[in-house]
């Protein structure tokens, strides 16, 4: 659209400038070529997909920020089993050697999830119809910070809100959504490159098809160790909740919006896919299970690297202002802690400042 | 006559540049959808890099450039800064705070 624009506002100036000639001609073109210019530069630096198809190299963390965000230390606080709610677990928790990523060998606990959470109801994710309330569905967040309630209204706007009239996810005669309201439409819906038949479809997926929760083991250290330099977010889960869900990263949302679908969270912030079972892209509240006593914000699990994630909020409503760039401070009674981000960010933490146990 | 057929003539041309430099510039002629700005604001960046955006209900995110799975995304480490001014779409957007238990839906905490 863009190059578009600049060819447009080209052909248009070029239009003026043959109405005139002269000294006068000169002395506009001059101006008016250094506005176009100007205009051009800015319009491919703001040329970015969205996709995040950049080519930046981020196979090793070559962090050289020297900003005025705080380094991590080593904390003092652990992970807790006991604040692990029991239902959410398939065996109790133990300890075991483990290898960190950073290489040091130390002992880890072993936190065997049931993947479904012990403390809610999964669902509802799609709106039935058209005409369907905030409260027959889920909601959805795209990472651009804002959430969506997934009513009926929200199916109409979809057209407005993503600027693409080709959004048309229900059957015009009868207003109902369309759904992947089976086993098959659910495991096709979940892949990429959705051929044509599958797009403009509200994704869902029900426990029931994969036999419930899919079980999953985390190694988390005992003592967070830090690491050399933070950790990239990967594929990986990020962490795991005190109620048994995994936290996972950023759901892919330039993919699933390139098929004209939207994968329905619950308003807990989770979905269901074939392949990781029921887990959380961003925390809404559901998991916030352990209050602190000093007003700071409730602890809603463990990241990978043993280190606590606190909610983003303290109690008198307000963020820490002094987090560093994987989302963790430091403070006396908790040591070094992390704060999740917005659910409408689509994430909980930006990196890892420990270093890391497993995910099976 | 001669001059102010000039004048009129430059205002016009002036007036056609100056409305082309404002199509180009971004948060005005910028259609691209909100989603995509964490991304955006980090295609041409460094790892660790200074970012921020701005969404669809003119919120600021202010953040570093970091790394999730092989791109860049802005992770926002400074409160959001909410504009005094109206939002853009106030009629499905949420506040960022939004909290399911509002709706009055979520089971409570087992025992």
């Amino acid at each position: 659209m863009y190059s578009a624009l600049s060819k447009t506002s080209l052909v248009l100036v070029q239009g003026v400038f043959r109405q005139r000639s002269g000294v006068q001609k000169n002395y506009l073109q001059a101006l008016s070529w250094a506005i176009l210019f100007s205009s051009v530069l800015v319009l491919s630096g703001c040329g970015g997909s969205g996709d995040g198809s950049n080519n930046s190299s981020t196979d090793t963390d070559t962090d050289t920020d020297t900003g005025t965000d705080t380094d991590p230390v080593a904390g003092i606080a652990s992970v807790d089993p006991s604040f692990f709610l029991a239902d959410a677990l398939v065996t109790p928790i133990t300890e075991e050697s483990c290898t960190l990523s950073g290489g040091t060998q130390t002992t880890c606990y072993r936190i065997e999830i049931k993947g479904e959470p012990a403390n809610q109801d999964i669902g509802p994710f799609c709106p039935p119809t058209i005409n369907a309330t905030a409260e027959e569905g889920g909601i959805w967040f795209d990472g651009s910070g804002m959430v969506y309630e997934l009513s009926g209204d929200f199916i109409l706007d979809l057209p407005n809100i993503y600027g693409d009239s080709n959004w048309q996810l229900y059957d015009a005669a009868t207003g109902a959504v369309n759904i992947t309201n089976t086993q098959a439409l659910c495991e096709a819906g979940a892949q990429p490159d959705l051929p044509e038949e599958l797009q403009n479809f509200c994704v869902e997926c029900s426990l029931d098809y994969f036999g419930g929760g899919t079980t999953r083991v985390f190694l988390l250290p005992k003592n967070p160790v830090t690491a050399s330099s933070a950790g990239n977010i990967g594929r990986d889960s990020v962490g795991v909740t005190l109620n048994g869900v995994s936290m996972d990263p950023p759901a892919p949302v330039d993919q699933i919006l390139a098929g004209y679908t939207i994968a329905a969270f619950d308003d807990c912030g989770g979905h269901v896919n074939p392949n990781a079972g029921y887990h959380y892209h961003g925390a809404t509240g559901c998991t916030e299970t352990i209050d602190q006593t000093d007003g700071h914000a409730s602890l809603l699990g463990y990241a990978l690297d043993g280190y606590g994630i606190h909610a983003m909020l303290n109690t008198d409503g307000l963020e820490p202002s002094d987090l560093d760039q994987c989302r963790g401070h430091e403070d006396d009674t908790r040591g070094y802690h992390y704060h999740a981000a917005s659910a409408g960010e689509n994430m909980f933490v930006g990196c890892l400042t420990g270093e890391q146990g497993s995910v099976q | 006559m001669m001059l102010s057929s000039t004048f009129s003539f430059k205002l016009r041309h002036l007036c056609l540049c100056f409305l082309l430099a404002l199509i180009a510039m971004p948060g005005l002629g910028h259609d691209s959808p909100a989603h995509e700005a964490p991304w955006a604001v980090c295609a041409e960046q460094k790892l660790g890099d200074y970012c921020e955006y701005e969404n669809g209900i003119r919120e600021l995110f202010r953040g570093t450039c970091r790394a999730i799975d092989t791109h860049l995304l802005c992770v926002r480490n400074k409160p959001i800064i909410k504009s005094e001014q109206a939002p853009l779409k106030p009629a499905i957007a949420t506040e960022t705070s939004f909290n399911p238990a509002d709706l009055g839906r979520v089971e409570p905490l087992a025992p």
